[in-house]
């Protein structure tokens, strides 16, 4: 029943090269034919021309055989869109959810609870994309030119698609449908990986997603291992950049803040660390600033170093006490070791999951 | 526009009408053409309107039971004296136009200040209707109906469109007769050329038929 | 003639473009003629910015990253290139200039059915033209010209007069197409029937009956639109329990159906170039006018073609992607018999035939590469593609774009009463050949690459493909510009144009060039048919007319 990828690939390939060598016999004839009658019946050679005024046994012959011809070019092109809509089971596929929302896309393992600014996918498994905007956004198309294979992510509904990835590469995302500002940079990497790096990238981001904040004077450092390794400069150009400005200087969509400025009172909830780490969990109600809770404690610290790094006064203005970090950490409980939406730790967890999306039919 | 589609010259190259003189193709007077060019334009206000119901029609099958919901709120028996108003109106413009034919242009005249007087009659009913579920706080934008279920809200926001955008043809409507009563006043508008009254007749008697769609389609879905 | 005629003053002979002076003549005129002259310069005006902005475009793209022009500022470029080029130059073009001159004259009529209605058709085209200009002036609007929502709902730039500006263009259109409908119903010289008119004229017969039949869906969706941001009516949106796809259908079931608006009148022009040229019947008369009302009929149950990756029901998708494939029917039918026609036919290549040639062309690649998009699995990889940029580009600018130019070119004579040089204009057409298949070639193999449009910038691996193009561009406008200036200079500096120079047989060329604004005194002549030229040919083997040489 579920077709490899390649299938898909193929079949949309063979109908390209259909409607293609159609064509191309059909322009050079017509364009021969245009060529020929041109020179052969040209004024100096055909000085009058032949009393003709139709035929309609050529007409009928001329309509009829388009006609039959469409119908079959038709059924050509249906195949492969047949096989690309047999969409696998939520039980034998990855589900993968593509949030996409102006500029980025998100990927999120509804199975793991992590989420990626990448796409990453164990090589030879069915990926099924469940396709969502959020209603205050607009419409996006998550588009694999590899896979052949796109569908618009759009406000208000969730659309579906799914490829199979053959072979082990980084291939591209591309948003395809026009989104505004940074719709030519809203670009993604596919990364497709053996069964055993998927697994390690899977434990690895599960790790960093619920790491517990266990050393509050790492997170109040902007040097301490455990921020550095966050790599902000990175999340920044992905999830802030395209609002805040690459530098901070804010404005880059109606009411975007700038992080360069001296207005220290206009920040809505403070511009400490631990303010703007609140501001990163919680959102700003009202205003495009969302809430970006899918990332872990330590990312959005580092991202808050980070946004403080960028003011020319330098970070030292955001300083706070360590008593509001530490009131933070309980507010948030982020010292515990949180669990994963599955019960059990975060081995069997993997465990769990692989074995699930593993199992996959290959009837 | 109606002006120029009643007034303008037309062309004598016609076959039909050889009963003109003159040079070939100098202008005159062609009630056929101005009827077709109001057909036209009527066929593009149908159009407008069947665009907003083909989108009634989907959200009433997205949403079936809210917006049978939103239907029991509106009030029947004010909506139905509404229908029977503009039916009424439809009645008096036509007698308007029959009277001029006759050549009574008093009753003709008479005819036509009941036809606005039906229009004025509809647009404060429709008033007191919006005014009703403005009162509750149910208009486009307000807080109360974005609390509602989404349902509702689509059920509302594409009753205050389609209502409004009827309510603004009978407004037009009324307008435009008003305007040709003034032209059957000082005669430019006569039982010899009356294509102009025939034309707004025409549209008139589409807002009528536009709000038959709508009284069911809202008031009695419930 | 009657009797009374002699009681009249004798018609005026001066031309139509003589008979007044000053602004004010012109602008207050009811002469269709004049209106068309107007048009002209309006839409040939819109069309050189335009083009100007596309080629703004491709130099940005030139190289990967941004080079002169940021995200915002290529959108705003975008959106303007398109809502000019679509509202403002291709839908007009040919229906509302030569459509306009033409229509009375060819079914031998003194005017359209409603002169004054003409005239305000053309105002409420330029009131639409200023409101698209004035929203330049506040910052523009980056929408795209298809205004999608929740987009155009919820941006931060302006939308309101562009919206509008549409709003008012699509009056224009519907006026000038019921304009059209009546006049051809009502005004044809006596003893013509259908069978007897140009297929110029069926051409812009089925194009005003979609016009009037489909502007008002886009009109009231786009009013939606601008309900949603003034009033908080969201009809289309996804928080208040609408649908965006809603919006898509509605705009589609007007904005597909106006590509053929676009297309016909095209077609139109090539079966008068084609036949006039080649001194042969058209082949085929009833098969070309009806495909043209198939064209129209099919063409606006296909709209949802564009929606193919929008997350429609699979079903949907299915049953357009087959009627979509039958449209090529019509319009292969319409291609064959131009064909048939050339064949055997006298043929003289002057600069409108090559045009015509060209179209042919230009066409042929623009309706092929259409059927990848009708496909339903070559359209999920093509759609919102480059693929589509080029595609619809062949189709729109290199067909019918070509053939407004190929009007010109055929009719500049008979508009203006002169000639224009042939050497300048087989030259400038060469240029435009070459740049414009250098300019659009390279984004079919772009957009298979999977390049998407609307992009402001690229990943290098796209790079070739996008130099190429830019490269055309200017090799293109370079030609047209030759072109246009080769067109003008001749009102002042070309020789004398005869009553027919190319041997047409339609009724514009039995009246003098240019034609007094009252052109029929009686009523014409109808001995032969639109497309029989044995009347050149009455005294012996040889043509009639002096040959026109350049």
């Amino acid at each position: 029943m579920i077709l490899a990828s390649r299938d898909i690939i193929d079949s949309v390939d063979k109908a390209w090269w259909i409607l293609t060598g159609i064509s191309v016999v059909l322009f050079i004839g017509i364009m021969t034919a245009l060529v020929i009658f041109a020179i052969k019946y040209h004024r100096s050679r055909n000085p009058r021309a032949a009393d003709i005024s139709g035929n309609t046994k050529l007409e009928i012959a001329w309509t009829v055989l388009p006609t039959l011809l469409s119908v079959y070019m038709f059924f050509v092109g249906y195949e492969g869109f047949a096989l690309m809509r047999d969409m696998p089971s939520e039980e034998n596929s990855i589900v993968v959810e593509v949030d996409a929302r102006q500029w980025a896309f998100t990927f999120r393992y509804p199975n793991a609870d992590i989420s990626s600014p990448d796409m990453y996918v164990p090589v030879g498994k069915p990926i099924r994309c469940h396709l969502t905007a959020p209603d205050d956004d607009v419409i996006h198309s998550f588009y694999i030119p590899y896979f052949r294979t796109k569908e618009d992510c759009v406000p208000g509904r969730t659309n579906y698609m799914w490829f199979q990835a053959d072979k082990i590469g980084v291939y591209n995302i591309f948003c395809a449908e026009y989104c505004g500002k940074d719709h030519a940079r809203m670009v993604s990497k596919l990364h497709v990986v053996s069964e055993e790096d998927y697994r390690k990238w899977l434990t690895q981001r599960l790790e960093d997603r619920f790491r517990p904040i266990d050393d509050v004077a790492a997170v109040m450092d902007a040097k301490s291992e455990g921020i550095v390794a966050s790599n902000a400069a990175e999340l920044y150009t992905v999830y802030c950049a395209s609002c805040h400005g690459p530098k901070g200087e804010g404005g880059l969509v109606e009411g975007a803040r700038s992080f360069i400025d001296n207005a220290t009172d206009k920040w809505k909830k403070g511009v400490t660390i631990p303010d703007m780490f609140r501001t990163l969990t919680l959102g700003l109600d009202g205003t495009r600033m969302k809430a970006f809770d899918n990332l872990s404690a330590w990312d959005r610290f580092a991202l808050a170093h980070h946004v403080a790094s960028l003011h020319p006064d330098g970070p030292g203005r955001s300083d706070a006490p360590i008593e509001e970090y530490k009131k933070l950490i309980d507010e948030f409980k982020l010292a515990e070791q949180k669990k994963v939406s599955l019960d059990f730790p975060v081995d069997e967890a993997i465990e769990e999951l692989v074995e699930k999306t593993g199992s996959e039919k290959n009837k | 526009m109606s002006d120029s589609l009643s007034a303008a010259p037309s062309a004598t190259g016609d076959a039909h009408a050889d009963d003109h003189h003159g040079h070939y193709g100098v202008p005159g007077y062609d009630p056929i053409a101005s009827r077709m060019g109001m057909w036209l334009f009527l066929f593009t206000e149908l159009l407008l309107f069947g665009a907003l119901f083909i989108a009634f029609a989907a959200y009433l099958s997205k949403y079936p039971t809210y917006f049978a919901e939103g239907s029991g709120s509106l009030n029947v028996p004010v909506g139905a004296f509404n229908t029977v108003v503009l039916l009424t109106s439809s009645l008096t413009m036509a007698l308007a136009i029959a009277a001029l034919q006759r050549g009574d242009k008093n009753l003709s005249i008479k005819m036509l200040n009941a036809t606005v007087l039906f229009a004025g009659v509809f647009c404060v009913i429709k008033a007191f209707e919006w005014g009703a579920k403005i009162e509750m706080g149910i208009y486009p934008g307000s807080a109360t109906l974005a609390a509602m279920d989404q349902g509702k809200q689509a059920f509302y926001n594409m009753y205050y469109t389609m209502t409004g955008f009827h309510a603004l043809h009978v407004i037009i409507g009324a307008g435009l007769i008003l305007w040709v009563k003034k032209r059957t006043l000082d005669d430019r508008v006569n039982p010899k050329r009356l294509v102009l009254m025939e034309n707004i007749g025409l549209y008139w008697h589409l807002v009528d038929l536009v709000w038959i769609f709508l009284f069911p389609l809202y008031y009695l879905i419930a | 003639m009657s009797n009374d005629a002699a009681a009249l003053p004798p018609l005026e002979q001066v031309d139509y473009i003589r008979a007044k002076k000053g602004l004010k003549s012109w602008l207050t005129t009811v002469d269709h003629k004049r209106i068309a002259i107007l048009y002209l310069i309006a839409i040939l005006t819109f069309f050189i910015v335009a083009m100007g902005l596309g080629v703004l475009m491709r130099l940005e793209l030139l190289n990967p990253g941004t080079d002169f022009m940021d995200g915002p500022a290529y959108n705003r470029i975008l959106t303007l290139h398109g809502v000019i080029m679509t509202f403002l130059f291709i839908i007009p073009s040919i229906p509302a200039v030569f459509g306009n001159f033409l229509l009375p004259i060819m079914i031998g009529a003194n005017d359209v059915q409603f002169p004054r209605l003409n005239l305000a058709s053309w105002y409420f085209y330029m009131a639409g033209a200023v409101l698209a200009l004035i929203a330049v002036g506040l910052g523009g609007v980056d929408t795209g010209w298809t205004f999608y929502v929740p987009y155009s709902a919820n941006t931060d730039s302006n939308v309101l007069l562009p919206m509008v500006a549409a709003f008012l263009l699509g009056w224009s259109s519907i006026l000038t197409g019921l304009n059209f409908i009546a006049t051809v119903h009502r005004l044809r010289a006596p003893g013509m029937k259908w069978g007897d008119m140009p297929l110029f004229v069926w051409g812009l017969y089925a194009t005003s009956w979609i016009a009037v039949l489909a502007t008002p869906v886009v009109g009231i969706t786009l009013i939606l639109v601008l309900m949603e941001r003034f009033l908080g009516i969201g009809i289309f949106n996804a928080a208040m329990g609408g649908d965006p796809l809603l919006f898509q259908h509605m705009f589609w079931i007007y904005s597909h159906p106006a590509v053929y608006v676009m297309v016909l009148p095209a077609m139109g022009v090539v079966s008068e170039i084609i036949p006039a040229f080649s001194r042969k019947k058209i082949f085929g008369y009833w098969f070309i006018a009806v495909s043209s009302m198939a064209i129209a009929a099919i063409g606006s149950l296909v709209w949802a073609h564009h929606m193919f990756t929008s997350g429609m029901a699979d079903e949907g998708r299915v049953i357009f992607s087959f009627l979509t494939f039958f449209v090529s029917v019509p319009s292969a039918v319409k291609v064959f018999n131009w064909l048939a026609t050339i064949y055997k036919g006298s043929i003289k290549i002057d600069p409108p035939m090559l045009f015509a040639f060209g179209f042919i062309f230009m066409f042929s690649i623009g309706g092929f590469t259409g059927l990848m998009n009708a496909s339903l699995s070559t359209d999920i990889h093509i759609h919102d593609t480059a693929f589509v940029v080029a595609h619809f580009h062949y189709t729109m600018f290199g067909s019918t774009g070509l053939m407004f130019f190929a009007a010109m070119h055929y009719w500049w004579p008979k508009m203006f009463g002169r000639m224009y040089s042939f050497k300048t204009a087989f030259f400038g057409f060469g240029l435009f050949f070459i740049g414009f298949n250098l300019l659009y070639f390279p984004l079919f193999l772009a957009g298979l690459a999977g390049m998407p449009r609307r992009y402001q910038d690229y990943l290098p691996e796209y790079h070739g493909y996008h130099a190429a193009s830019t490269i055309g561009s200017w090799i293109m406008v370079v030609g047209l510009m030759i072109l246009f200036i080769n067109l003008i200079v001749a009102i002042w500096r070309g020789k004398k144009a005869p009553m027919n120079p190319w041997g047409g047989a339609t009724l514009e060329w039995q009246i003098p060039s240019p034609p007094p604004t009252h052109q029929f005194d009686a009523a014409p002549d109808l001995t032969h048919g639109p497309y029989d030229y044995d009347f050149l040919y009455e005294d012996e083997d040889q043509p009639k007319e002096t040959e026109v040489k350049a």
